[in-house]
């Protein structure tokens, strides 16, 4: 029974699509932070 | 016919202007990932060696000593020039990514009235910088760049430079 759960989850990890690679021009975290700073700079929040 | 001016007379906003202070190395290295966030503005930059601005295009830049806790002379002396850079400019804002240098620029842009924003710098990744730390009753926010700094209604996270 476990064993069947556990095969049946690799099998789904497997089948699950790669995320698409990040550029080099994208960073999520910086956009993130950068955001930040600029709504500090132009609203002070 | 009369030629009457408009009654509303149209001004476009002002730009922001901010001071961006970091210190040399990887401080330094961050501020120019970051920079992305002072579009449209105008920026002035601060660094202790303004061959790093001249190297990247940065115009313009105000070159001031490098300093720490344990230098009071030379904190002095950085004192003296934040000063100096902050009646010239008059920023609306101080940003900085570390060290004191910049600590000592966002205290003097108070006196005038900028508002502060410390973004401590990554390599603190066990605790706050000691600048950031002081920046915490200094400066008006104070971002980590690890989500396991951020401390409720003190220090934030929003992302990271690296």
């Amino acid at each position: 029974m476990y064993v069947a759960r556990v095969a049946e989850e690799l099998v789904a990890l497997m089948k699950r699509p790669l995320d698409p690679p990040l550029t080099e021009n994208e960073h999520p975290a910086r956009d993130r932070l950068q955001r930040a700073i600029r709504d500090f700079i132009e609203n002070g929040r | 016919m009369i030629d009457a001016a408009p009654l509303v007379e149209t001004h476009a906003p002002r730009r922001r202007r901010v001071l961006a202070v970091a210190s040399i190395g990887g401080h330094w290295e961050q501020m120019l990932l970051l920079r992305g966030a002072f579009e449209g503005m105008d920026v002035t930059y601060v660094t202790n060696d303004i061959r790093l601005a001249q190297r990247e295009g940065l115009s313009p830049c105000y070159a001031i000593d490098d300093t720490n806790r344990h230098h009071p002379l030379r904190s002095l002396r950085c004192a003296w020039s934040a000063m100096r850079i902050i009646a010239k400019v008059r920023p609306d804002v101080v940003i900085s990514t570390g060290a004191a240098p910049g600590l000592i620029c966002m205290v003097a842009g108070r006196l005038v009235g900028a508002r502060g924003l410390w973004v401590d710098s990554m390599a603190n990744a066990e605790r706050l910088s000691g600048s950031g730390r002081l920046a915490r009753r200094l400066a008006h926010r104070v971002f980590t760049q690890w989500p396991h700094l951020a401390v409720e209604g003190e220090v934030e996270y929003h992302g990271s430079a690296f």
